[in-house]
This record gives C-alpha cells, structure tokens and sequence, in this order.
C-alpha cells in the first residue's frame, strides 16, 4: 500500500432492526439486553420449523403488489438514508457536488427477490408485470441516484451473511486509495419467505431465541432490517466539521474452500481473515478489545468462530470480550455485517460491549471472555466484527477510535 | 498509483469456449447460439449441485488454470483470490426457487436450489474445486474488476480471479422487451481475468493503466446532459496522462445511453478506429458486455494488432486500447489497457 493512503472515518449512523428503528431505540434495547426476536407476524409460519423472527417494528407493509408503491426494502432504503442524513449533517446537495468522488456500497441478499417474488406470484394469478422482473436490480439503486445524488460507482455486494462487512470493506478501500472522499455503505435485507423457506430447507432454525456460544445451542433466527454508514476520509470530514463517530482501521477477507455451505471446523478460513484485518490495520491482536461475533447459534459456526479466536488471542495479557447480539437481532443475513458495525461504533462511543445476553452455559474459551449479560463498561479502543458465509466467505473489519 | 496486470483472460460466449475461438469467430458467419453446450470437468458431487450459471464459471476457469498452472503452483492458496460478479445472477435456479415458494410447502423447497440465491455458490464451488482460499466475494454488476484492483493494490493478494458472467433466460429477456427495452441480440457470457501486481509485469499479455468508474443516474431523456457530461468526465480522466490510444472499444448498445456514447466517441475520438460492434457479434450480453469487450481489447494486444472484423477492416498494430461500458446499476466504467 502507498504511503499517502487516507485515514476512513464514520461521520454518520442509521439503523433499522428488530430491538428498534433508530439509533435511540437500539441502544436503549442494547442496554436492556431486550430481544426483538419473536414469533412472526409477516407471514404464515405454520408449515416451518420455527416461527421465531426478529421482526422490524415498523408499519411497513410485508408485500406490496402494486409496481408504483415502494416495497419494503425500499422503505426500509429509505427511511436509513433519512437518518444518516440527519445523523451525519450532510445533504445531498454535497454529495451530489462531489460527483464521481461519493461512491455507494450496498449489501444485499434478497433484496431484490422481493420483487421476483412478485414477479412469480403474478404469473401464478395470471397477471404478467415484466418490469417487475426486467428491472429489479435497478430497484436497489434508485434511491442512491434519486434522493442521495451519488455520482461515483456503485457496488452491490452479494456474498451473502458476510456481504454486510464486505460492502464496508469495498468503500473503505476506495477512499484510503484516494479515489474517493466519500461512500454511503448500506446493508438492508427485508423479511422475506425466499429466505426463510431457504433456512428451513437447512435444517437449522432455532425454536426459540437462539443462543450463540452457549454448549446447548440449537440454531439461528432469522431477522431483518439494514444499518448505514456514511465513511469518509479524514480530511474531508474535518474539512466539513463533521462528527466522527469512530475510525477505519483495516479489514480481512478470505474462502474457507471448505464446503458450499459449511465453514471449515477447523476455524483456519476464520483465523486468516481476522490476522488478515489486523496486519491491514497495523494492530496486534492485544489491540481488539472487544469482537462483535458472527455467533449465529448454529453448532458448526459457534464452533469454528471459537476456535479460530482461541488461536488468535492466544497469550494476549487481557482477553478480549466476545460477544453475538443475534440473540438479539436475529440473523439479518447481508445485512448482518452492517447492524454488528453499527453496535461497535456504539460500544467505541458508549464505552460498553454487548452481547450473549441469552447464554446460560457458555462454551470453554481461554483466550476470550464470553460476555453474558447485557453489556458491560469497556473502554474499546479497537472492536472486531466478524461475518461468515456461505461459499466459504469470510470478512473481518476493525473500527476503533479515532486516532 | 501501480498497474495491475492482466495475465491472462478465458471466456466462453456463443462465438467459443476460449479467447482465441472468440477471436477466431468473430465476424464470422457462425449462428449466435443462445444455449450452446460447453464442457466442464468438475467432481461428480459438485456438478451434480451445481446451474448452468455455475457450470460457466467453472468451465472458464478450468481452462485458465490449466493454462497457467506453472505461475499459479508458487503461490500459496491463501494468496490467490475470486472475485466474481453478476448482473442477474443464477436468474433460472432463482425462479425455480420462488417458485417453489409459492407453493407455501417448505418441505418441498430445495436447499441446492436455495444456496444459489446468494448468487454466491458458484465462488464456493470454485474455491472448493481449485482449493483457493484467498480473498473472495460476489458482486452485483460488472465491476469485480475495480475492486480487484483495490486488493491486489493492499497486497491481500498475489493473484486473483476476476470473473464476471451473465447466463441467458428467456424470461428475462422476454421480460426486457415487454417492458418497453428496445430490442436486442441478447446472449450469455462469462469472462475470467487472472490479475497480478507489478511482479507478473514481464508475463503480463497487458496492463490496466488506469480504470475509472462513474454512475450515470437514471437513463432517463431528462438525465441525458447529466449522463453526457459523466460519460465525457469519465473518459477524459481515464485518459488524463494526455498519451493517444491505438483504438476504442465501447458498448454501443440500441438504447438511449448506447446512443449518447457513440455520438460522444465519434466526437471525441474522430481519427481513431472506434469499435462497438462487439455487443451485436457477440450478441448483448448484459454485465458482461464491457467484460467481452475487455477480453477483446486484451486479445488486440496479444496479437498486436486490431481484429478487422471488429474495426471496419482496419488493422493496425496497437499498444493502448481504451474499453469502456457500463452496467444494469447505472456504472459506467473506462478502462485502460497497454501492451
């Protein structure tokens, strides 16, 4: 990497999910340890394994038929990009006067599916709207083009539960590389059948609220919703009086080339990525204070994930505090990354970590400290945040305070 | 900043399975096939579970990895990276899926048929197949390209694969031209490049001097002075070392922005052969349409010369090609190759 590579800051914060639809609410629900994790009230669970989701609290319509009303996720779109509007103090009049230097990086699973789904319900009633089909990845943009303005490329990440963490990754290499000042990074997956139907087929639905890294747990929940983050480099957020939330530190990505869609036991794939992160961010694993798990309560990825963190904190002085807030959230699939970087810039700001609030018998660990109740005081100079995915994705990126 | 260097490329589109068949092909009388047979050779478990929109991917990077065996043997697996990308994705495993959801039965939903809805499985299957385990990810659009630069730039890898594919539907397409698209030769494609850092220079086919990405907006009569003045401002900064390019290489689909781009390269670049004849002897191929074109620049420069039945009979030697196009997200993309 050159020399002259730019600081990343966060200047901005939305977020939407089960334990609350903003900034406020969530943090309150982090501090409570209050899961959003429920049964589901969006669609007929009757035939699933389970009927647990951690819904978004919202008056939003669970399917919209008509082609010019807004879907859910694009309410959900929406409804973010008015708070990081008002969070960050930016407008789009700035971002549009930036041109190709304000970039977008978005995170989506099924996103889009939403739109197939009506698509093939249609043609199962026998109304045909093929621009419902034709255009549905166009749908994802459009409010970054019309509301926001944003003239610079645009990247959608697809790698599903880790695509969250990787569209961060995306955009803040295009701005330490100089090639841009600014990037709106966005995770949204919205509740869909597509993908609870998906997760049935797997096998490993929780039937309650799911426990990661507990030794009797039982599987996921599913959740949704998004979290956005407006990145910047150093110098343009000074430059604008903006309010740094928290610094960029360095990422990891990596494939376990293990199985379709199991991670590797052997928590290598997850070691690589997380040593990965920490070289880009100049740091040693006694810098991370605290790691926003992946811990999706399913018995292979707890496992593996614990695995791999024994081998990276091992003869650290002070173990680092791990904790899930799937429990919490459930598991908002693309959208996962992002809600979990919204919590850690949180716990760098709040000074408190989250997690595990539902862990009774916690796995051994030696080298980290599995939290079990709501939160604790930490001062967290430096937090992890991991996702893993299927096809053997892996991305861990480090946020700390600003230095 | 350094150059990235493209080592080789592979590809297989209705003209051939290779560079070097579409190269040969091209202009030439062979029928535009829509679903045309190509052969794979994966593990019996993984092609079983693997779609069409799979089975490209891995047919094209077999053959480049076969090609290149040698180079990629001394480097370790965790240093070898997939970074692929689509504009529809596994659009018919995708429809058989929400299909199956419709009928409200999950017991009948196929998990095989649900991994591919990330769009994802087909990095999986060829991580698995290959054994690489460096950095990896599945985009939207057609812009893999721009972030392998970013990583082999962050030395987080030596080496990458950066693919881009689009299978051909039916449904999809019959849906693009009900919905007003005008109408085009669509086909499938998928191209692979395996990119380096400055260490592949001497083994490099080309360089990617400079890549320089825009988003256009809404292709819109309204947006058009807005998509003239991006398109203008991406090619000029592409271009800014002020050096002149051998020839251009560009979409030129038959639609408004198509339209806008050849008006704007005839008049930027009136002494230059100007090519955007790719997308109607390759048929449009959607995300991959700068991709093709990128696969074609590259063989220009291996061949150093220009392909006539691309240029209007012109061929002449080259050394800098310019290839831009731009995606279903609204990107458009200027890229730089140099012998």
């Amino acid at each position: 990497m050159e020399s002259n590579k730019q600081r990343v800051v966060i200047t901005g914060l939305g977020i939407t999910c089960a334990i609350g639809n903003n900034k406020e609410e969530v943090l309150k629900s982090l501090y409570e340890g209050k899961t959003g994790v429920g049964k589901i009230t969006l669609f007929e669970a009757e035939k699933l394994t389970s009927d647990m989701f951690g819904e978004v609290k919202a008056d939003i319509p669970y399917r919209v038929r008509e082609l010019d009303k807004p879907s859910r996720m694009e309410i959900l779109t929406d409804r973010l990009i008015d708070q990081l509007l008002e969070d960050s103090g930016i407008t789009a009049e700035e971002i549009d006067s930036l041109d190709e230097r304000a970039i977008m990086s978005m995170a989506t699973s099924v996103g889009s599916n939403t739109h197939l789904i009506e698509y093939t319900s249609d043609i199962a009633e026998g109304k045909y709207i093929p621009q419902r089909f034709a255009d549905y990845p166009k749908y994802m943009v459009k409010p970054f083009q019309d509301k926001l303005r944003i003239g610079g490329q645009y990247f959608i990440n697809n790698s599903a539960c880790s695509a969250g963490t990787t569209a961060i990754c995306t955009a803040f290499s295009k701005i330490r590389s100089g090639e841009c000042d600014l990037a709106v990074v966005v995770g949204i997956d919205p509740a869909t059948e597509f993908s609870t139907y998906g997760f049935n087929s797997m096998k490993n639905m929780n039937k309650g609220v799911c426990t990661p890294f507990d030794k009797n747990r039982t599987g996921i929940n599913l959740g949704e919703g998004g979290a956005i983050l407006l990145l910047e480099s150093y110098e343009h957020a000074k430059e604008r009086n903006a309010n740094i939330l928290a610094e960029v530190y360095g990422y990891g990505i990596g494939n376990d080339a293990y199985h379709r869609t199991s991670p590797d036991p052997t928590g290598e794939g997850a070691y690589r990525t997380m040593k990965m992160a920490l070289k880009d961010a100049g740091l040693e694993p006694e810098d991370i204070d605290y790691v926003n798990a992946h811990g999706t309560g399913t018995e292979h990825n707890d496992a593996m994930e614990l695995k791999a963190m024994e081998m990276l904190f091992e003869g650290n002085k002070e173990k680092p505090v791990v904790g899930s807030t799937k429990d919490l959230t459930g598991h908002c699939l693309a959208a996962a990354g992002m809600v979990e970087a919204a919590f850690c810039v949180m716990a760098i700001n709040d000074k408190k970590v989250w997690g595990n609030n539902h862990l009774t018998e916690a796995e051994d660990t030696e080298n980290a400290e599995l939290l079990n109740k709501p939160y604790r005081d930490k001062n967290v100079r430096y937090a992890m945040s991991n996702s893993f995915a299927f096809a053997g994705h892996s991305s861990s990126i480090i946020i700390g305070q600003c230095g | 900043m350094k150059d990235l260097y493209i080592l080789d490329a592979g590809c297989i589109s209705s003209l051939g399975d290779s560079m070097d068949s579409c190269w040969e092909n091209i202009g030439s009388e062979v029928e535009l096939e829509k679903n045309y047979d190509f052969e794979v050779n994966m593990p019996p478990k993984l092609k079983r579970s693997s779609d069409r929109f799979s089975k490209m991917y891995m047919s094209v990077l077999e053959k480049l990895v076969n090609n290149n065996k040698e180079t990629l043997e001394k480097y370790p697996a965790e240093r070898i990276g997939t970074i692929f990308s689509s504009e529809y994705g596994p659009v018919t495993t995708n429809l058989l899926f929400a299909r199956e959801v419709l009928e409200k039965e999950p017991e009948i939903c196929s998990p095989a048929k649900f991994s591919n809805t990330v769009a994802n499985a087909c990095v999986g299957i060829a991580c698995i197949d290959h054994g690489y385990k460096g950095v990896s990810t599945m985009l939207q659009g057609s812009n893999s390209l721009s972030f392998s630069e970013d990583l082999i730039k962050e030395d987080k890898a030596d080496l990458i694969f950066s693919a881009f594919a689009d299978e051909y539907s039916e449904e999809v397409v019959k849906a693009l031209h009900d919905a007003g698209d005008e109408p085009r030769n669509y086909s499938e494609n998928c191209s692979i490049f395996l990119v380096g850092n400055e260490n592949f220079k001497d083994q490099s086919i080309c360089s990617i001097k400079k890549m320089v990405n825009m988003n256009l907006g809404s292709n819109t009569k309204e947006n058009e002075a807005t998509n003239e003045r991006r398109i203008r401002k991406c090619i000029e900064r592409c271009l800014s070392d002020g050096k002149p390019v051998d020839a251009v290489l560009h979409t030129s689909t038959d639609d408004r922005i198509g339209r806008l781009e050849t008006r704007i390269m005839k008049d930027m670049f009136p002494e230059v052969p100007v090519s955007g004849k790719a997308n109607k002897l390759v048929g449009d191929i959607m995300g991959s349409s700068i991709n093709m074109n990128l696969v074609l620049g590259t063989m220009c420069l291996k061949k150093k010369e220009l392909n006539d039945k691309l240029f209007d009979g012109v061929k002449a030697s080259c050394k800098r090609i310019l290839v831009t196009g731009y995606d279903i997200l609204g990107n458009y993309s200027c890229v730089l190759l140099e012998a």
